[in-house]
């Protein structure tokens, strides 16, 4: 039961390193870093 | 008070990090020639953005065609309204028909504008769906001084590259707003 | 683990997520290669002194651009923080949980420990996730609906970005307003109540909750050292019976519980293996 879980827990961990890989690779990071990095105030309430 | 070893290394990691954050915000303030209540760390420069704001503009860059553009592209302007937008912005995009009617109306009398992007997510579809028709180009390190960190974020300019607008402006406005602010400058 | 322990360990997280000082002072946002990745909790990139951005507000950026990509990178990084720690994020490396813990500690007549529909509207979080993050902003695109309307952290940082840069404060509106008062009725009933926002209405607690059962670093009870006498029930905070369901997705992994069983026979474990954490044995409280 226990073995089952742990082999859950790295299938989801493997599956978010292949996700992030494949996420890196499409250029999302410097998405995420764009939108990070450049306030759009109507974005987060302001004006 | 005793300080265990590993709070100590704890403290050592948040220093040096605080450290390295500070570091890269500094190559920031420089040439920033907006006021504000910020403590500026660049006294000694104040004079040399006395003198980038005035009349010493310059860049070179790509337009969303790829074709090279600088300065030169609009030295013949009487105002130059530079919008630092990004396609993902909502407002930024808001604004979008706004700016072309206005370039439409008082382009005529001396009023270029000229949008300024980074992220070119979804960019080609915005300006075809806005029928714009000014000039789109890519950000570059001439235009980082003008950077609040908010986008939307517009500077006016005259065209010899002196600044006009005391503070960058930020933030969308309605169409009335953006026409009393240019005519402001037009006269 | 050792209570004292546990709130340095939260402040140090609440503090290294937030290092740009300087931020706070000219009300400029970092824009280092730190802001390439997303912090574990919530934690807005719109806070000056911000390092890296917010899962859930990147996450509803994704979700909302003009032409929608499977947001591969950002769901990486979420699955592997669940995956990795389920709700321990929450308890130990959330900024906003962590201001909820020390609101608690303010002396009010009276703390509310439980009362009737609080089980039922633990699932409003995942409406909040579903709808405001998800569903919405994929519907209206350039949106970041939860970003835009609810975020009471997202409030904090833009209340602190506006006190280094009064700009601001002249944009201010309706949508702001709305959010202060949000934030203010969060704040007020996070005296009463622990951790309100946690429990009711926070997507991204909503999403690692998911994650609890499976988490590298669960909770296990010794059947053989248990003796059912339910001192961990009424310790923990977030009423969840440990005995019954250690690894439920209201737990936020505080410890609570494992300091003060006094047969220690709950416990930390990190792929099923017991972790062995110093000074427990030295700590056993009695219940309140």
């Amino acid at each position: 039961m226990e073995k089952r879980r742990n082999f859950l827990t790295a299938a989801l961990l493997a599956a978010a390193a292949i996700l992030m890989a494949a996420g890196v690779a499409m250029e999302q990071n410097e998405q995420v870093f764009a939108k990070a990095t450049r306030v759009c105030l109507e974005c987060i309430g302001i004006g | 008070m005793r300080i265990g070893r590993k709070t100590l290394a704890a403290l050592l990691a948040a220093l040096v990090l605080t450290m390295a954050a500070c570091h890269s915000e500094n190559k920031n303030l420089i040439g920033d020639g907006t006021s504000s209540d910020a403590v500026s760390s660049n006294e000694t420069s104040s004079a040399e953005e006395q003198a980038q704001n005035h009349g010493n503009f310059s860049f070179t860059t790509t337009d969303m065609n790829g074709d090279k553009v600088s300065f030169e592209n609009y030295r013949s302007a009487k105002v130059i309204m530079f919008n630092m937008w990004e396609p993902w912005c909502g407002p930024c995009r808001s604004e979008l028909p706004d700016l072309q009617k206005l370039y439409k109306k008082y382009k005529s009398e001396g009023l270029m504008i000229v949008g300024v992007y980074s992220n070119t997510d979804g960019l080609k579809d915005i300006v075809k769906e806005n029928k714009i028709k000014y000039p789109m180009i890519k950000s570059c390190a001439a235009f980082d001084r003008f950077q609040t960190g908010y986008v939307p974020t517009t500077v006016f300019m005259d065209g010899n590259g002196n600044v006009l607008s005391d503070e960058p402006y930020v933030g969308s406005k309605s169409y009335q707003e953006w026409e009393s602010i240019i005519l402001s400058y037009m006269k | 683990m050792d209570s004292k322990k546990r709130t340095f360990i939260q402040a140090a997280a609440a503090f290294l997520q937030n290092a740009h000082i300087t931020g706070f002072f000219t009300g400029k946002i970092y824009d280092g290669a730190g802001k390439n990745i997303c912090v574990p909790g919530l934690n807005c990139y719109s806070c000056p002194g911000a390092l890296s951005a917010c899962p859930i507000g990147s996450l509803q950026n994704a979700v909302t651009a003009w032409k929608f990509k499977f947001p591969c990178y950002v769901l990486g990084l979420m699955i592997f923080f669940g995956a990795a720690f389920g709700r321990l994020i929450c308890g130990f490396l959330c900024p906003f949980g962590f201001l909820q813990d020390l609101l608690f500690k303010v002396p009010v007549p009276k703390k509310l420990r439980s009362f009737r529909g609080d089980a039922q509207l633990r699932y409003l979080k995942y409406t909040v996730l579903f709808i405001m993050v998800l569903i919405l902003p994929f519907a209206h695109k350039f949106t970041p609906v939860y970003c835009k309307y609810l975020c009471p952290s997202g409030t904090l940082s833009g209340i602190l970005l506006s006190a280094a840069d009064s700009r601001l404060r002249s944009l201010f509106g309706w949508i702001f307003t709305w959010k202060a008062v949000v934030l203010t009725a969060v704040v007020l009933t996070s005296m009463a109540v622990f951790r309100p926002f946690c429990k009711y209405l926070c997507p991204l607690g909503a999403f690692y909750a998911l994650f609890n059962r499976v988490s590298a670093v669960r909770l296990k009870v010794d059947g053989e050292k248990c003796v059912r006498c339910g001192v961990c029930a009424r310790v923990c905070d977030m009423a969840v019976n440990p005995v019954i369901s250690p690894n439920h997705p209201e737990c936020i992994r505080c410890g609570q519980c494992v300091r003060c069983c006094p047969h220690e026979a709950i416990g930390f474990t990190f792929a099923s293996k017991p972790i062995r954490v110093k000074a427990l044995a030295e700590n056993q409280k009695k219940p309140k």
